[in-house]
This record gives structure tokens, sequence and C-alpha cells, in this order.
């Protein structure tokens, strides 16, 4: 006979058994039903026999000229503080005399002059014809970039250089050093121990699809960030703000693409006094050949909290 | 389904006068509902999840919510072209020779639940060895996952450490082969060596497809938050046919791009040529330990003064980066994701005096991991130079690394490696 108290004591159980079961939190999944699989999958290998890796890059117009694209880079607002990094390793030469080392992510200079901003071509640029890379790029394609590290720190905070050059890892330090160059996509990765006071070559074999971090792991302090264009058109602001590409390709409407470390993509900016919305850091301009057009952006402080 | 014990519940029952079953009629229903409930919650079928920590750190970086539609848009994808694990499929990529490195076959064989066919033939082999620990995704965060240390690999990254190519390549098949075989010394792995060789070939070709699955969920996640504007759709196949062409060749380009590194790395395994058989191994030890502690080879710097692994123990490896474990709000939202996310642990360079090496104890093995470096992880590579290089190059020569193998190989058994010699005195005596 089922008493109440049996009853109860099955129903406590089964509880208990339909809680516990299956306790352990998965990975959201979203389920697909099988007759979608087909249907995407027929969508996706649909006239991919043999041949057809991936899709054909847009043809477009040869430029017509060249033309200058400079500005500068402001922050409006306070800036948040530079944190004081822990270093604890060969501290007579990284941080001599106990001085504080800042990781200085946001540089700001007087009067909101934002050092550290990446701008550069995202348009696919035919990096072989001469009719859209500018004679004066050639003497650099196959250059030397200097990328230094002293009192470890990384004298760059973000470093940029053009998919075909060679990076010159150097280590000016009397402590070695290791650079992990941590590129998963693109570019090569590499991780390669600098000896004190000497350099290491480094050849990305391909451009990043984004600037990636660069580290040391014998003082996991230092970091810096590194992006290997595909095309010699990209610029790094300095410390009064301004950059300038020279030679942009005139008369095709180029992408362009706005990064800094800590704010990401620059989305919301103003450019001349004009709120600009640049969706993923991204904005277009077409310029016309011999212009010389001067971008003056500013940025809210809000953006780097 | 088994159902049995809701019918025996029945059938017992109508042996009680009705009346009180009447009686009782709430309290069997509801346990009847939950007895069902309690066999259906866990019979589900096996579905690959999401990656959800690189969604979220994608989410983060770009400051834009990863949509519902994308959700579903990315789920299309994943399915379209990888299957299910129940129905594993290999994608058509155009150039990229994939049969080199999935075969049909073998992904058919290792994938699906655990059975046989008539003949005896296994199936679900990957479920039956790999899945408790390296999960059914192969996230390395299966049942077992969080109780290990370390903690299984989670292969979507494309990531792997023990291998013969340099830094960013792939595993070759051998790579994959050996660890399959002799396991991992000092971790949770064993050694396979057991299963017939056309079960491992199956599962060599399952991990590297879920590791193909899971990089190209990666870039496809990338590529939705970083190159595609808020209303443009990943994939969307009620749109116009041009359209859907444009999505579906991005999508196998980004996906060729991956697969093509699977292909490659069958030719990069560096090659090595033996040491001198008949060099002088003291000379040569003593070499390996000056380069050990010298500024050039720099190893004292994180494997320590006395070798034991702790000069540098405050670094992560790549795979617990991605949680940023050092910004502790972030590694909250990380963390609050679920179980299936695993607390952080740091990295710590090996203890290079127990003679336990992680990929393998062969000098060759040893020798690889100082030229190359270790990939996910803060072992660097060395700076080669060549052997006739100038007086004063910066740099470690190929018989340099020997001297360091030698030496590194020699410190199990050195004096000090060895536990303390206890005086008779102070010994404990049996019984």
């Amino acid at each position: 006979m089922l008493s109440n108290r049996t009853a109860c004591l099955i129903l406590v159980a089964c509880m208990a058994i339909s809680l516990c079961g299956c306790p352990r939190a998965l990975p959201p999944s979203v389920s697909v039903n099988d007759t979608m699989i087909d249907t995407v999958r027929g969508a996706l290998e649909e006239g991919v026999s043999s041949g057809d890796g991936g899709g054909t890059a847009a043809v477009l117009a040869d430029p017509t000229g060249w033309a200058t694209l400079s500005g500068t880079f402001k922050i409006n607002g306070a800036a948040p503080p530079n944190q004081v990094l822990k270093v604890d390793k060969d501290t007579q030469v990284c941080a001599p005399g106990g001085k504080q080392v800042l990781d200085n992510i946001v540089m700001v200079g007087p009067g909101g002059a934002l050092q550290n901003v990446l701008v550069y071509v995202s348009s696919t640029i035919p990096s072989d014809n001469p009719a859209w890379i500018h004679e004066s790029y050639e003497s650099v394609r196959n250059g030397e970039v200097i990328f230094d590290q002293k009192n470890c720190i990384f004298l760059s905070r973000l470093g940029a250089m053009w998919s075909t050059q060679t990076l010159k890892v150097l280590n000016s330090d009397p402590v070695g050093h290791n650079t992990n160059l941590d590129s998963k996509r693109g570019a090569t990765g590499a991780n390669i121990s600098v000896p004190a006071n000497s350099s290491v070559p480094y050849v990305p074999g391909g451009a990043s699809p984004a600037p990636f971090p660069v580290s040391c792991s014998i003082h996991p302090w230092m970091k810096a960030s590194m992006m290997v264009c595909d095309s010699p058109y990209f610029a790094v602001t300095d410390a009064n703000g301004s950059f300038s590409i020279a030679n942009v390709p005139a008369g095709v409407e180029l992408e362009y693409r706005v990064w800094h470390e800590k704010a990401g993509y620059l989305q919301e900016v103003t450019v001349g006094g004009a709120t600009e919305k640049w969706s993923k850091g991204k904005f277009k301009r077409e310029l016309a050949a011999g212009d010389d057009v001067k971008l003056d952006v500013v940025i809210d402080a809000s953006a780097f909290q | 389904m088994d159902n049995g014990p809701p019918v025996l519940a029945i059938k017992n029952m109508s042996r009680y006068p009705s009346k009180l079953i009447l009686a009782h009629s709430w309290q069997r229903c509801t346990i009847l509902v939950l007895l069902a409930g309690a066999l259906v919650g866990c019979t589900t079928k096996a579905e690959f999840s999401e990656n959800a920590v690189y969604i979220l750190k994608q989410e983060l970086a770009s400051n834009a919510e990863f949509s519902q539609q994308r959700h579903l848009d990315l789920a299309d994808v994943m399915a379209g072209m990888f299957g299910t694990p129940d129905e594993p499929n290999v994608p058509k990529l155009g150039d990229v020779e994939i049969s080199k490195i999935l075969d049909a076959t073998h992904l058919y064989v290792a994938s699906g639940p655990v059975s046989s066919d008539e003949r005896g033939r296994a199936r679900g082999l990957y479920r039956e060895h790999c899945a408790h620990c390296h999960g059914v995704t192969g996230d390395g965060a299966g049942p077992t996952a969080a109780f290990l240390n370390p903690y299984p690999r989670d292969y979507r990254m494309g990531i792997f450490k023990f291998k013969s190519t340099p830094k960013g390549g792939k595993p070759t098949h051998e790579d994959l082969k050996d660890i399959l075989v002799n396991g991992i010394p000092g971790t949770a792995m064993p050694s396979f060596k057991v299963l017939p060789n056309n079960e491992l070939e199956a599962l060599i070709s399952y991990v590297r497809y879920l590791s193909i699955r899971g990089e190209v969920e990666r870039s496809l996640v990338f590529l939705a938050t970083n190159e595609l504007g808020a209303d443009e759709r990943l994939f969307d196949i009620s749109a116009p046919a041009e359209v859907k062409s444009e999505q579906a060749s991005l999508i196998r380009e980004y996906a060729a791009e991956v697969a093509q590194k699977w292909v490659d790395a069958e030719s990069q395994a560096t090659p090595i040529e033996s040491p001198d058989p008949d060099r002088d191994m003291v000379a040569s030890i003593k070499h390996g330990r000056e380069l050990f502690y010298g500024p050039i080879a720099n190893c004292v710097k994180c494997h320590g003064d006395s070798a034991l692994g702790d000069g540098q123990k405050s670094d992560y490896d790549d795979w617990t980066k991605e949680l940023e474990p050092t910004n502790e709000e972030v590694l909250e939202e990380f963390l609050g994701l679920g179980s299936f996310v695993l607390a952080p642990r740091n990295i710590h360079p090996r203890n290079l005096r127990q003679g336990v090496y992680r990929g393998g104890r062969r000098p060759i093995d040893l020798f690889r991991r100082v030229h190359n470096g270790i990939d996910g992880t803060p072992m660097p590579g060395a700076l080669i130079i060549p052997d006739d290089a100038p007086a004063g190059t910066k740099g470690l020569t190929k018989s340099d690394l020997w001297s360091l193998v030698d030496y590194v190989r020699s410190l199990p058994y050195e004096s000090i490696s060895r536990p303390p010699v206890i005086e008779q005195g102070y010994q404990r005596s049996r019984m």
C-alpha cells in the first residue's frame, strides 16, 4: 500500500533525480534542424568544384593620381590614468633606482593630443601594381622596421609595418628578452628569445586581420601591439596626435580603419566639428589627385573607459 | 529511450484498488512526469556547442552585441559546413586538398554514439576515448576536465604544443600519432597504443576535424564582429542568389585559410640532423650548463636558478589568456558563462629535475622544444645562427642546442635532484 509518506519520499527522490541529473552548465548551442543542414550545405558549396577556393576580389578602377591624408587625433575630457606596473624582475635594468613604470596605454599630450592611434587603408590594394603603390614606397617595400625594447618596456606601444617588410626586434637591454608576436591569423606568429643587446628578424609573411598583442614572457608586464598591413598606407599618431599618409591612391574610394589599443576601433568621433559614426572604426574617403586632406578628429574620453 | 520503469510502475499499481489510485492520482502523475523528465532529460542528441568564450571576447572588444540572428546564422553555417557530432561532414573548400587531412570514413568511425556494427567494427571512438575530457565539441571542457591538472586541450584555437613544425604551424600527422601512441607524461593524457592502427587513424582525423571546425568558428565570429556591419548577415539562406553566393564565398575563404595550414603542415617539420655521436659528453654538458645560465639562451630566467621551474610562475598560456585572468572584472564575466569555463591557472615552466617531459623524453623531442619553442606557451624558440657564424654573433648554433639538450637530460641525475638522504637514526623502522 502506498502511504502518503512513501509517496512523498518517492516524489522528493524523483525531484532530486530530475534536478541533479544534468547539473553541468554546457556552453550554449543553437539547435539546427536536419533539413536546414542540407539546404545550407548546398548553398555554401554551390559552384564549388575546383579552382574556386575564395572569393574573387572586386576589380577596382585604377587610381588617377596621388593624394595625402593627414590629421590629428585629440581626446575630449580626461583620459583614464595609466597604471603602475608591477616590476619584480631584473629590477636594476627594468626599474633603475626603484622608479615607477607606467603601462602607457593611453598617451595624451598637450591639448589632448592622442598618441598611438593607428590609421590604415583597409581596402584591398593590389600591392604589386605600380598604379596602386607610389614609387616613393618602393625603397621601403623590403625594408626594415625597428621595434625596440629598453628598460623592459617596448619603446613603441604600437608598431605597424607593411607585410613585405622585416621587423627588426631589437633588445637594447643588458638582459635577455623574448618577444612573443602573438598573431593567430594572416601574419605568422613568432616567439623568439632575443639575447641581451642583440636583435632578431621577424618576417610576417602576410598581413594580420587586426592588430595583435606583443609580450615578453620573462617580464610579463611588457605589452605592446603590432599591426601588419597589406599595403604601405598606414600611420600611427605621434606625440602631437598627428599622422600623415603620403601618396595615397587618388580618384578611388578607399576604406580606412582607425584603432587604438584601449578603445578598440574608434566609432564615435567628430571630424572638423561634425559628428561621424565610424562603424567598427571604418570610414571611406575618395581623394582627388594632388589633394592634401586634413582630418581633425576628436574622440570623447568615455571611449577609453 | 528506455521507458521501462514507468510501465512497471503502472503494472504494479493495477494491483491496488482503483479507489486508491484515484485518491492519490495527483501524486502518481507527478511521479510519472518527473521520472519521465529525469530519463528524457539526459538522452538528448549530442550537439556541438558554440564558442561562448570567444563570442563574449569579441563582444567586449567590439562593444557590440552578438545578436540572436548572428547566433542562428553561425549555427546554420557551422552545421552546413561541418555537420553534427553524429554526422560529420568534410567541407568542400575549392583549392584546398582537404582529403589529404580529413577522411570521411575515418570521421564516420570516430563520430557518433559509442556502438558497433554487426561485424563488430567500432563506431563512436571519440566519445568512447576522448570526449569525457576533451568534450564533444573538442573544447577541452568534458565532464572530467575540471578535475584535471593540466586541463585537457581545447582544440578549437588550432594551437598544439608538442609538434615538429615551427611556431604557428599545425602538427603533422606523425606528431598527432606520437601523442596518441605515447600519451603525455605528467598529465592525464594516456597512451592509446592498444588501439588498432585504423582506429588511431580515425581519431587523428577526428581531432583535426574538431580543430579545423573550432578554428573556422572563431574566424567566422571574428568576421561577424570585426568586419561585417551591424545589419549585414553572416549568411542568409533566403537572400538573393548573388548576395548568397558572395556570403558563401567569403565564408569558404575564411574556412580555406584554416584548412590550408593543416595541409601545409605535412611538409613543414623542422629538419633535424643528429648530433655527433662521438662528442665529448662531459664537455657538451658543461657547455650546455654555461648556455643555460648565460644571457643568450637565458633558460634560467624561467626555469629558475635550480632548474626547478620556479623562475617565472605568474604567466598564463594562450588558452587561459583568452579569459584575461589579470583583469578581475572581465574574468568574472567569462567565468559567469557557465562551469565549462575552467578557473584560470598559471602556467609553470617545466621542472627539469624530474626527468618528465610532456612532449617526449627522446633527445630529438627536447631538441624540438628548444629549437621551435612551445606554441601557446611562454616558451620561446631559440635564435639560431649558422655553425660558421663569425665569433661574437649573438645566437645559438645547432650544436649549442644539442649541448643544451645534453645538459637538460643530465639534470635529473645530478645529486641534488635525488631525494635527500635521511640519517639512519631518524628513519622510521618498519614493523
